[in-house]
């Protein structure tokens, strides 16, 4: 009751330079941090996860590549095997990227809840902006990646049209 | 410079009632709430898209069971199209709720910020909440129906050994 009467009272009369976060804004800041830290955590095994998958798929591949007897004996068969090669060891660097990606995501998640949780907890004004600036990066880390592949997309859109068009003008020739 | 000034010395004196937030966070929050707002309207032309996907999968589904020649075809395959597009709901109608929390926090939280309202700010955590509850508890859903197909999955395989 007074927590809410003395804001009321101090926030109309000059316009504060800091912001006041009430008790309601607390608890729904304090939940969310919850989620969050359940979030991150969740997502720092998942990271694991990742990481296993690219591991296992760039020995699968490998494997593939020395005991396919085809691949030995008929001619061109090495080139086949490179290619192989290569072709794992760029779908194994595509899971490590998501993986780096999925772990800076959480982790700054993570952090935002531990410290926003903590801050709410002992209205401690310093945790508080520390845990917000882990916010802002997380969401700015969504949205700078969701732009970049965004933008993969749409370049990759325009050279297959690029390709086509060439290969249309070059079959009237 | 001020700023910080005023709210540091207040803090360590007496526990507080409220949680006050200097520039510096003010500044991280609008930052974090453009983004949202971003990423909230990114999410609602995805899910623009998610439903023109529907509507088109909804639509030629009948046309594919009436061309499928196998007599019986027809109603199975009508089925299955219905079948297939509900997964594709399932995820639009997720996908609209957490871009619709973001966005309402983005929104929120930069007028709340503009003119120093602490409701336009409490709504905005509101809706933050609920932006990360419903991403956990999908997850929670997720992981669980993962378990039980795993068991389920385990469960066949252990009975069919048993009947060899």
């Amino acid at each position: 009751m007074d927590t809410t009467e003395t804001t009321d009272a101090i926030v109309p009369d000059y316009p504060l330079p800091s912001l006041v976060i009430g008790e309601e804004g607390k608890y729904y800041l304090h939940t969310a941090g919850r989620w969050a830290t359940f979030l991150g955590i969740f997502g720092f095994v998942m990271t694991g996860f990742i990481l296993l998958c690219a591991l296992f798929l760039g020995t699968l591949f490998s494997l593939m590549g020395r005991f396919n007897p085809a691949m030995n004996t008929t001619p061109g068969g090495s080139a086949a095997a490179s290619i192989m090669g290569a072709a794992s060891g760029a779908i194994s660097f595509v899971y490590v990227l998501i993986a780096v990606f999925y772990f800076f995501l959480s982790y700054y998640l993570y952090k935002f809840g531990i410290g926003i949780k903590k801050s709410t907890t002992f209205n401690d004004s310093a945790t508080a902006t520390k845990s917000l600036e882990y916010l802002k990066s997380h969401f700015k880390l969504i949205g700078i990646t969701t732009i970049v592949v965004i933008s993969l997309y749409l370049l990759i859109f325009i050279g297959a049209i690029l390709v086509a068009v060439f290969a249309a003008s070059a079959l009237h020739q | 410079m001020d700023t910080t000034e005023t709210t540091e010395p207040v803090v360590p004196d007496y526990p507080l009632p409220n949680l006050v937030i200097g520039q510096d966070a003010k500044n991280y929050l609008y930052t974090a709430g453009k983004w949202a707002r971003f990423l909230g309207i990114l999410g609602f032309i995805a899910t623009a898209i998610m439903a023109l996907l529907c509507v088109f999968a909804g639509a030629v589904s009948p046309i594919m069971g009436a061309l499928s020649s196998s007599p019986t075809g027809l109603p199975v395959s009508a089925g299955a199209g219905v079948l297939s597009i509900v997964p594709l709901l399932l995820i639009m109608i997720l996908y609209f709720f957490v871009s619709y929390f973001l966005y309402q926090f983005g929104t929120n939280i930069k007028n709340g910020i503009a003119v120093n309202d602490m409701t336009f700010v409490t709504k905005a955590f509101r809706n933050l909440k609920s932006h990360f509850k419903l991403i956990g508890f999908t997850l929670i859903i997720i992981v669980i129906c993962y378990i039980i197909a795993f068991i389920i999955g385990g469960l066949i395989v252990g009975s069919t050994f048993m009947h060899h």
